[in-house]
């Protein structure tokens, strides 16, 4: 089973990307989770009854895509994954913070695509809670960065701030002032 | 100047660590060629025509004493001797070897310096004014806003791989000495008009312009003004809601169209502001603004020195009689010292232009000597600027004599600051994989051009630029005489631009005819000069005055007629 980084372990993951020329019929019940490409979820969205109990489909997307008219249906959204074309490409680092900042995004927010185990910290802070990487690349390496995940001067989604906080109380009283 | 407390260092540290595990991981085989390119440039390591080139962040362009003289062991130890001054204020090393690049990064973190973001598609050094501080025209101190913007960008999470690099420029003064409409992003401090109009000094509180969309390379654009005036609590959440529409929408299609300012000339300044002031308004929180104690703190390191009172008729009178009984005295004088906010007290520009030298070149002697005159005629403080020189900023009027008799010894006294031998001069062929041509034989004839000061004088204040491809690093299209290096089937060729200006008055210079062969450019230069000599009205015309009332056609004439 592919594994993914999940929620600060690296767990088994069974979530199926359902690709957009895929036809694959989606039931309202599903057995496994599945990340559905947003043109689809959108319209299966309109015409499908969803009763307490049910599983819902997550939906995936590319970092570049226009999300305006998801934005209303993100509360009843368990998670949401950005597909990253290639490692150089940092759209989805903006459409994941985003959706956390701008829109208060609460679910599963899944980053995968082309990714390397070096970009694991800077997709925690932008407020991806689930990371898969590319092919080849370690997971086992990714954690040890996230664990040494240390100071920064700008914390992160959850937790923003600004360069100087917290330093300047405590050190104006040692600081040599030059 | 800015001092380091432990969480910088620790951020260096843990940066300087995790690129010697990238360097390892490499070098045995798990990370691809491929993969490590990005890795190497976002901490300013090049493989160039020779050797790696490492380039190191010099940040808004101060350098304390004991910075430069690790800079000195390094070029000793590391390089060829000699390192590099850059037009965005920062240092090249340009012999170093890849497995040692950790080494030195150790090294210069031991005098809080780094290499990070110094290359790449990231947030770049912010640079300056590099009379910072104690220019005379000065609204505020831009300098502890550079720092808070220094780290604000540095490592910042959501922005290590934008579409392209990006840029940022700050000034306090009237005059823009650092170009900031040719920058990604220009910030200018400003007080905020009152209901009528400007009040007075010191009493409205403090914010900035904002610019947007400048830049060089393929397709020169001059920033556009998108925030006459924001709050300076307001300033990185601001920075953050133009980059999140940038990272967002900027292409990624084609390398040339990539920069924020071809976004902005797409949407048009209007679309591109309120895209921007709707992410300000929907992402903002109270967390992303800056405090007023946060601000002070900042602002603490950059208090002004302790200047020692002097009596400023003493010190005029001494020059008055030095300046007499030695012309050469007089000569760098008039160039190279600047007005200084504090009476009896100059800045001084030391020239890295002495002929024969590639501009900007600095040797590691130089370098130590440069630390000593600091320490002895100053606050132990140098800036770089921008037209690849450097400054030292708070000289007695008093010393300026022995110090230009210092700086001669030292080949740094050359009286040529804001002339046309004051070139601007990228590496270009000779060291740089990305170049079209070699632009440092181009800039040797041009200077041999200019050794007679009278002419040079004459000319009076005049900039030249060369690049040597269309990244235009030596940003050669604000220049009075600009030059670009091109390519055509193997053999190099030069295309000569005119009327380009920087500053307040920011153009973009025009192009004068078909590129010329690399033999006819140092002759074409100097048909340009004569021109503009033989047809301005007075020696107060100015160059670009001139090329205002006349256009491109009088050069044009004379340029190309030699060729029939
Ligand atoms: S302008 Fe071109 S040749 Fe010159 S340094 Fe820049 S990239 Fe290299």
């Amino acid at each position: 089973m592919p594994r993914i980084i999940k929620d600060g372990g690296i767990v088994d993951d069974s979530a199926r990307i359902i690709e957009i020329d895929e036809d694959t019929p989606i039931h309202s019940s599903l057995q496994q989770s599945v990340f559905l490409p947003l043109s689809r979820w959108l319209v299966m969205q309109s015409g499908m009854e969803i009763t307490e109990g049910q599983k819902l489909a997550g939906v995936w997307f590319d970092g570049d895509a226009d999300i305006a008219a998801l934005i209303d249906h993100l509360d009843r959204l368990p998670a949401i994954a950005i597909r990253f074309n290639s490692f150089q490409d940092g759209t989805g680092f903006s459409l994941g913070a985003l959706l956390r900042e701008s829109h208060g995004y609460g679910g599963e927010l899944r980053a995968f695509g082309q990714l390397i185990a070096d970009q694991a910290p800077q997709l925690r802070r932008c407020g991806f809670n689930a990371i898969a990487l590319q092919p080849g690349e370690s997971l086992e390496t990714a954690m040890s960065m996230l664990e040494g995940m240390n100071l920064s001067y700008q914390g992160s989604i959850y937790s923003p701030r600004t360069p100087f906080k917290f330093r300047f109380s405590s050190a104006s009283n040692s600081v040599n002032k030059t | 100047m800015y001092q380091y407390d432990d969480y910088d260092r620790q951020v260096v540290q843990d940066r300087v660590q995790q690129f010697k595990g990238q360097m390892s991981r490499f070098l045995n085989g798990e990370i691809a060629e491929q993969t490590f390119l990005p890795l190497r440039l976002q901490n300013g390591l090049y493989l160039q025509k020779h050797a790696p080139m490492l380039r190191v962040a010099v940040p808004y362009g101060v350098l304390a004493s004991t910075q430069l003289r690790k800079l000195a062991q390094i070029a000793k130890t590391y390089d060829r001797g000699y390192c590099h001054v850059t037009t965005r204020q920062n240092l090249q090393f340009n012999w170093v070897k890849m497995e040692q690049v950790p080494e030195i990064l150790e090294q210069l973190l031991e005098v809080e310096m780094h290499a990070i973001q110094t290359s790449g598609n990231c947030i770049r050094n912010t640079t300056s004014d590099p009379l910072a501080g104690v220019a005379q025209d000065e609204v505020a101190d831009p300098r502890p806003y550079c720092e808070i913007i220094r780290q604000w960008s540095t490592l910042h999470p959501e922005f290590a791989f934008l579409p392209r690099k990006f840029k940022i420029a700050v000034i306090g003064a009237h005059e823009d000495r650092a170009a900031i409409q040719l920058h990604d992003i220009g910030l200018r401090l400003v007080e905020q008009p009152g209901v009528d109009g400007v009040g007075p000094s010191g009493v409205n509180p403090l914010g900035f312009e904002v610019w947007v969309g400048g830049g060089l390379g393929r397709t020169p654009m001059l920033g556009s003004r998108i925030r006459s005036f924001l709050p300076q609590a307001e300033l990185l959440a601001y920075l953050k809601a133009i980059l999140r529409v940038y990272n967002r929408h900027g292409r990624r299609d084609n390398k040339y169209k990539a920069r924020i300012k071809i976004l902005v000339k797409a949407l048009g300044i209007e679309r591109f502001k309120e895209q921007v002031e709707d992410e300000f308004k929907s992402s903002s929180r109270s967390d992303h603004l800056l405090k007023p104690d946060e601000l002070a703190y900042a602002r603490s390191f950059f208090s002004a020195p302790n200047y020692p009172l002097i009596d400023p008729l003493e010190g005029e009178a001494l020059l008055a009689e030095q300046r007499q009984q030695h012309p050469d005295f007089e000569q760098w004088l008039t160039h190279n010292v600047h007005a200084h906010k504090v009476a009896g007290y100059a800045a001084v520009t030391l020239s890295l232009k002495a002929v024969g030298r590639a501009p900007g070149d600095i040797h590691y002697r130089q370098l130590e000597a440069v630390a000593a005159l600091a320490e002895r005629f100053g606050f132990a403080e140098v800036r770089t600027a921008q037209q690849q020189n450097m400054v030292l900023p708070d000289v007695k009027k008093s010393d300026l004599f022995a110090l230009w008799q210092a700086l001669e010894s030292e080949q740094l006294a050359t009286p040529t600051q804001g002339t046309a031998a004051d070139l601007v001069c990228c590496p270009g062929a000779d060291f740089c994989n990305l170049a079209s041509a070699r632009s440092l034989p181009i800039s040797a004839a041009i200077q041999q051009r200019l050794v007679d000061l009278d002419k040079l004088y004459r000319l009076g204040e005049l900039s030249l630029r060369i690049s040597g491809c269309i990244n235009a690093c030596a940003h050669h299209h604000i220049a009075d005489i600009g030059i670009l290096g091109l390519e055509k089937s193997g053999r190099e060729f030069y295309q000569i631009t005119l009327g380009g200006q920087s500053g307040n008055h920011s153009k973009i210079g025009k192009v004068l005819g078909p590129a010329l062969a690399a033999e006819a450019v140092d002759g074409a230069i100097d048909q340009i000069f004569s021109v503009y000599l033989k047809l301005r009205l007075s020696a107060q015309e100015s160059f670009a005055e001139l090329f205002a009332r006349l256009g491109v056609a009088p050069f044009k004439e004379a340029v190309y007629a030699q060729d029939h």
